[in-house]
């Protein structure tokens, strides 16, 4: 069950839904999951402190943008304070953008592949350019 | 178990690391004498923050010293109770924001935490309340054998009970005697009653005192709880669901419930309940009991009230109004300050304080009404 169901279907608290979330699955997202409720348990401090000491742990691990950093730690500032709809509905917009983010970096991936695939090619060529 | 528990103990373990960090240290430096005796903590956002004890009302110092004046107390900010109730919530509203709407919420341990500030208000219905400006920390406090005295009157052989209406006004300890009646009825007792399953409806969390599904209070083996609904309808789904041979539940008096009540008669099931109220006859014309009155619907009434020298008075009547069973209890008594020269005062002498509440004490009445 992800985490949105976790909160709006089950009802569960942060704490709760982040720990059941982390033991569904076996993701890079879940073991970040885990990583923020054990913080948050152990250090007697809130989940959004938790979460946002989870982003700096986890920022020499995960080789993303700073854009999707900065969008993960909007998610932890806003998690838990509103209603079960109003979470819901910000979880699933979240899930948007990083959905955007993966389209435009698959776009990037393409685009960059392209480029190194023509410098391979011009450089071949210049290669061959000088040999003659 | 939590019987084992003192209060001391529960207010340590189920109270104090939800408190702002200033009444947080405050609380955990009282003198373990006052701790005993607090009923309730209430805190206000610009006022001092005030302990309720039997009869008297103190102001708590940062030191964790006591005041019978508002001078040396400490004093709140809204920052700091909104704080407080985030983490009531385990950081996360929507989880308890029915609660919030309702305008308290059940921690671990049964303590009921009531909240106030500015409602919110959509099509008519309460969706939030903003700005907390007070909280109100109830103690709950489960007394093992509270109501030993009197609850062979409601055994009507030794596999059935009467249907059963503990009447008291707010504060005189009917959720604590209710609780322990549960408890008797559904453990039996050796050679007088077998025990009977007890379905328990516990809206708002203060019979069991649920966490996360399990109860935190002692309700005995054959009993089965659920919590956190109506009454009507948790009526409803353990008719269908539990085959109780007992329904249990606090504050009853809602008109909406009676149907479901007399539901509960026709199939067999007895019915053991609650009322706010100062004794029968107040209740006879009450919207909510009229009706069951008139079907000569209860058996057996307790009534708790106070007399004079500090004792609860526990009286057992049958349907027709006649007395059964009086058992008296001594309540809690009001303490002799000794006055300290820095303005503050303990309720014992120092002598007197040293390990005179020892952790490992359990509150138990022995049962024999005196």
């Amino acid at each position: 069950m992800d985490l949105e169901n976790e909160i709006h279907f089950m009802g569960r608290p942060l704490g709760q839904a982040l720990l059941q979330f982390s033991q569904n699955r076996d993701t890079q997202m879940s073991k970040f999951s885990r990583r923020v409720y054990e913080i948050s348990r152990d250090e007697e401090k809130g989940i959004d402190w938790a979460w946002q000491k989870g982003i700096t742990e986890f920022k020499s691990h995960w080789p993303i943008e700073q854009e999707e950093w900065s969008l993960l730690a909007q998610i932890g500032e806003v998690l838990g304070k509103t209603d079960r709809a109003s979470q819901s509905s910000f979880i699933k917009m979240m899930v948007e953008k990083f959905n955007l983010q993966e389209k435009k970096a698959e776009e990037d991936r393409k685009r960059k592949e392209k480029l190194y695939k023509n410098l391979g090619i011009l450089g071949g060529l210049a290669i061959v350019l000088v040999l003659i | 178990m939590q019987s084992k528990n003192t209060a001391i103990n529960r207010i340590i373990t189920d109270v104090i690391p939800y408190l702002p960090g200033r009444v947080r240290l405050a609380v955990s430096n009282l003198d373990k004498s006052i701790l005993q005796e607090v009923e309730e903590i209430r805190l206000r956002a610009g006022k001092p923050a005030m302990l309720s004890l039997f009869r008297r009302d103190l102001f708590l110092g940062e030191t964790g010293l006591v005041f019978n004046n508002e001078n040396k107390s400490l004093t709140l900010t809204i920052d700091e109770l909104a704080d407080m109730v985030f983490k009531i919530c385990e950081n996360s509203y929507y989880a308890y924001q029915d609660d919030i709407n309702k305008g308290f919420i059940t921690i671990r341990g049964g303590h009921r935490i009531g909240l106030v500030g500015t409602p919110v208000i959509d099509s008519g219905k309460i969706i939030n309340i903003r700005d907390i400006s007070s909280l109100n920390v109830r103690i709950a406090r489960e007394i093992i054998g509270f109501g030993d005295g009197i609850v062979k009157n409601i055994f009507k052989n030794s596999r059935d009970i009467f249907n059963t209406l503990i009447i008291s006004p707010p504060g005189m300890g009917k959720t604590t005697l209710l609780r322990d009646i549960i408890r008797t009825v559904s453990n039996g007792m050796e050679n007088i009653f077998d025990g009977l399953k007890v379905g328990v409806v516990d809206e708002r969390g203060e019979i069991a005192a649920c966490y996360r599904g399990i109860p935190q209070n002692d309700l005995g083996c054959r009993t089965d709880v659920i919590h956190g609904i109506n009454k009507k309808e948790g009526m409803e789904i353990l008719l269908r669901s539990m085959s109780p041979g007992v329904i249990s539940l606090d504050e009853l008096g809602n008109p909406d419930d009676v149907s479901t009540v007399l539901q509960v008669r026709n199939a067999g099931i007895r019915l053991l309940a609650t009322a706010h109220g100062y004794d029968v006859n107040g209740l006879k014309e009450r919207r909510g009991f009229r009706e069951l009155f008139y079907e000569n619907f209860f058996e057996r009434f307790i009534v708790i009230s106070a007399n004079n020298g500090f004792q609860y008075e526990m009286k057992v009547l049958d349907g027709e109004g006649n007395v059964l069973c009086v058992d008296c209890k001594s309540r809690r008594q009001p303490f002799d300050p000794g006055e300290l020269n820095n303005g503050g005062f303990y309720i014992f002498p120092k002598s007197h304080r040293e390990n005179r509440v020892h952790p490992g004490n359990t509150i138990i009445f022995n049962g024999s009404g005196k």
